[in-house]
């Protein structure tokens, strides 16, 4: 009877078969990309059959090669689309779609694009801080002792970071900076983004680095709403440079059963209106320029992004991996 | 039995190895080095089991003792309550003791308030983001199993051994160290294996308190260092050493023979007054810590959160099958094991001893290299890795019963004519009945939580309760999913219940 009854719930959930369908693999939250993909199967009448993976999702793709049903991947990280890149996972995208965005948000191959990016900014007390323009690398100097809050050093967000920063100065620099943040926190890195955001409010420390598009997030949020009250955002810059920002991407399998299906959902992604969704409800900047940023940024000031390209920073990114390791940033 | 049958029983022990191999295929692309401040995280991760292990074995055994050598009131409703933490993932109470006691906590705001501190780094405060706050929730997260397994074999434990000591002149306190201490080892042993094997194998509490350990050092390599194969040998590494652990333990307690089930309570100390509901209110404080208030605390999120029911009903249905078909793995294990007393069958229980991600990587392998995608993308290729992920909590229960199975009932059947399988039909099932039942209601609340493996062989459109839960924890926005996680501790709790009816 349990049986029956289970078998029957079973068949309850399967996915309902659609007429025309797509695969998208991401590793981008649910609730960020869901209401997006709605939007694109409402307008389209492709139906988008989501396949949420927190990891292994490019291995996935390499063991399962031509069978692979996967149409279209997007990924909170660039570095993921430039090592499917570099694995010949990809294929090439049309230039309809590569002439949408501008070249600081595209493969120079032509194999994937950008859909949205997050500066990596400092978030700071109101009431104990009142620097109002500050750089990455003051982040090291010792004023700032057992006032800083940041999540782990391996996380992907601060591995771009990291990765930037090699860039610019080198491995050696570098490695002196990291060492004069990790001496500077007052707590172990750990948590997330919000959680330094909450450090902060409670007085556990000053400043700390976060997202930005996670100030809108928590905007949103009824508790969380009174904390971005007291907070200021400052974006800081390398000198010479600008401000680290990071990028979600997207792109083509070569094995995709559907790519033109498939590219008409890159193409969605780029359209003005996915584009005002990402600034105005994920918070994220549009790799659009055309569009705004969320209004509720603008009391912080004007963002200049750092020109180093996302691909130089994707092939950095072990490094910068190796380096959190060797200097023991989160031990 | 026939060869065909001993064939399919050792195909079924090769699958349940299958992932190892894969894992060998990709470790032998390996450039071993060994990371910076390896021995720093190797240290840090021992140091967090032997914490973990003792406190949550010290919790586990006082919890198990009290209950069975303590004239108490209540001990149904006690037992569920101890066994009831159990049912909450370790993130999750990570998260929602974060939430409580960190410096924005309402904890730490009243302590503020009251104080007159302005600043969170004015005073000292426990801090639930480091070391400590893991071996907290883990403690709390993980004591029941050897809670549950202690409690079984204190059942097992003839009552006239205690009496007959007590009649020889020994003090109810010699007894207690003399008798039930040393026959219940295996059964310690056994629980804290599994609180072992579940610390060493966590990510998301040890990245949440930002503690380094060795799977989060695994995974670093994998994703972002782009080294499978590094991450492959070293999860290799860790199964071996684990793998020569047990072998040692099982050679140590191969002359601790199991004991039959009896269900007999001893009583050696009868609290009156104050005392009884001293020891009663200290009896239930883990309940209260690993349950209660982090329940009450979601309680109080209640009014933001949505709630649907197909994730739900996703999980029930993935946890019932993940554990029917642990249930087959197990005893195709066992009849090996009668048939090659030997070869410690164990060995192939073990992928509870890798990171879930690992084994999920394993398995991509396996799945694409013997069937393509259809396994990857069926509800049916995750109940074949969860399944094998879980296995062990099932095949160390049942192995244990087996043991108090007497082979000379077995024997007269056989010499009776009767085939393998009516003699496992018709004897050995019944008479594994409860230990077969409790392994089944373990596996369905372990596979309603689990996350690694899941995040990585869900097919499309599957949602489950542990995934919702995971999603809104990683957005930091837990309130969206409060009911979610309610419908997670109500399964469990049906599920304990459960346990206990059956098992009393």
């Amino acid at each position: 009877m349990i049986l029956k009854t289970l078998t029957a719930l079973a068949l309850l959930t399967l996915p309902a078969l659609a007429q025309k369908s797509i695969t998208l693999y991401t590793n981008r939250e649910q609730g960020l990309i869901k209401p997006l993909l709605d939007e694109f199967t409402s307008k389209s009448g492709i139906k988008v059959e989501a396949l949420y993976l927190n990891a292994g999702l490019l291995e996935r793709l390499q063991l399962e090669g031509a069978q692979s049903k996967a149409d279209v991947v997007i990924v909170t990280d660039v570095t993921i689309a430039e090592l499917a890149r570099e694995r010949k996972l990809t294929s090439p995208l049309s230039p309809a779609l590569l002439n949408t965005v501008g070249p600081q948000f595209k493969d120079e191959g032509g194999e994937w694009l950008g859909l949205s990016s997050r500066a990596r900014v400092v978030y700071t007390s109101k009431e104990r801080v009142k620097e109002q323009q500050i750089t990455y690398s003051d982040l090291a100097h010792p004023k700032w002792k057992g006032k800083i809050c940041i999540r782990q050093g391996q996380h992907p967000y601060n591995l771009g970071l990291i990765a930037n920063a090699i860039a610019l100065w080198g491995e050696a620099k570098t490695e002196s900076w990291l060492l004069g943040v990790k001496a500077n926190l007052a707590r172990k890195p750990s948590g997330g983004d919000r959680d330094v955001a909450r450090d902060i409010v409670s007085g556990l420390c000053d400043i700390g680095i976060g997202n930005l598009y996670y100030v809108g997030l928590m905007s949103q949020d009824e508790k969380q709403k009174e904390w971005v009250k007291t907070l200021n955002v400052l974006y800081p810059t390398f000198e010479g440079g600008g401000t680290h920002v990071n990028m979600s991407a997207s792109f083509i399998p070569n094995s995709a059963p559907n790519k033109q299906e498939a590219a008409s959902l890159l193409s969605f992604m780029l359209s003005e209106q996915a584009q005002a969704f990402f600034a105005q409800k994920n918070f994220e900047t549009p790799v659009m320029k055309t569009i705004a940023p969320a209004v509720i940024f603008s009391d912080y000031g004007t963002m200049k992004p750092d020109p180093t390209s996302f691909k130089t920073m994707s092939q950095l990114r072990e490094q910068a991996s190796k380096l959190v390791e060797k200097t023991g940033f989160d031990q | 039995m026939k060869t065909t049958g001993l064939i399919a029983l050792w195909l079924i022990a090769l699958w349940l190895l299958s992932p190892y191999f894969a894992l060998l295929g990709f470790a032998s692309k390996a450039s071993f080095t060994l990371p910076s401040f390896f021995a720093t995280t190797l240290f840090t991760t021992i140091s967090l089991i032997i914490c973990v292990l003792f406190f949550a074995g010290g919790i586990g055994l006082l919890a198990a003792f009290t209950l069975h050598y303590v004239d108490l009131r209540h001990k149904k409703l006690l037992t569920v309550l101890l066994i009831l933490p159990l049912t909450l993932p370790p993130y999750l109470l990570a998260f929602l003791w974060g939430d409580m006691l960190d410096g924005q906590g309402v904890v730490q705001q009243f302590y503020r308030e009251m104080m007159g501190y302005k600043l969170r780094r004015d005073y000292w405060f426990f801090e639930p983001k480091s070391f400590a706050g893991a071996v907290f929730v883990f403690s709390l997260a993980l004591y029941p199993y050897v809670f549950l397994t202690l409690q079984a074999y204190l059942k097992c434990l003839n009552p006239h051994y205690v009496a007959s000591a007590l009649s020889l002149g020994a003090n109810r306190w010699q007894v207690l160290r003399r008798i039930p201490l040393k026959i219940a080892t295996p059964a310690l042993l056994a629980g804290l294996l599994m609180v072992g094997f579940e610390t060493l194998n966590d990510i998301g509490v040890a990245k949440y308190s930002g503690v380094v350990t060795l799977p989060m050092m695994i995974m670093t390599k994998w994703q972002e260092q782009n080294n499978l194969g590094d991450a492959s040998l070293l999860s290799l590494l860790i199964f071996g050493v684990i793998a020569c652990g047990l072998w040692v333990q099982t050679r140590l307690l191969r002359h601790v023979k199991s004991a039959k089930a009896h269900n007999h309570h001893s009583t050696l100390f009868k609290p009156l007054g104050w005392r009884l509901w001293g020891v009663q209110s200290l009896l239930i404080m883990p309940a209260i810590f690993g349950f209660l208030m982090p329940l009450i605390y979601m309680l109080s999120l209640l009014k933001m959160s949505s709630f649907e029911l197909k994730p739900m009903i996703t999980s029930v249905i993935i946890a019932f099958f993940t554990a029917i078909t642990a249930l087959l793995f197990a005893s195709a294990l066992l009849m090996l094991q009668r048939r090659n007393a030997k070869v410690s069958m164990r060995l192939f229980a073990l992928s509870y001893a890798l990171p879930g991600s690992i084994l999920g990587v394993g398995l991509l392998g396996v799945y694409i290299y013997i069937g393509g995608s259809w396994l990857l993308n069926s509800i049916i290729g995750l109940i074949l890795g969860l399944s094998i992920r879980f296995l062990f909590q099932i095949y160390e229960q049942v192995q244990a019963a087996s043991g108090a199975v007497s082979p000379h009932i077995l024997l007269a059947a056989k010499s009776l004519g009767a085939k393998p399988l009516t003699r496992l039909w018709k004897i050995e099932l019944p008479l594994l009945r409860p230990a077969f039942y409790s392994g089944v209601i373990l596996v369905m609340i372990e596979a309603m939580k689990e996350l690694p493996l899941t995040l990585m062989l869900r097919p499309i459109g599957y949602e489950t309760l542990s995934l919702s839960i995971y999603d809104a924890v990683e957005r930091g926005n837990l309130e969206s999913v409060a009911l979610n996680c309610l419908a997670m501790c109500l399964i469990g709790c049906i599920s304990v219940w459960l346990l206990i009816r059956k098992n009393g």
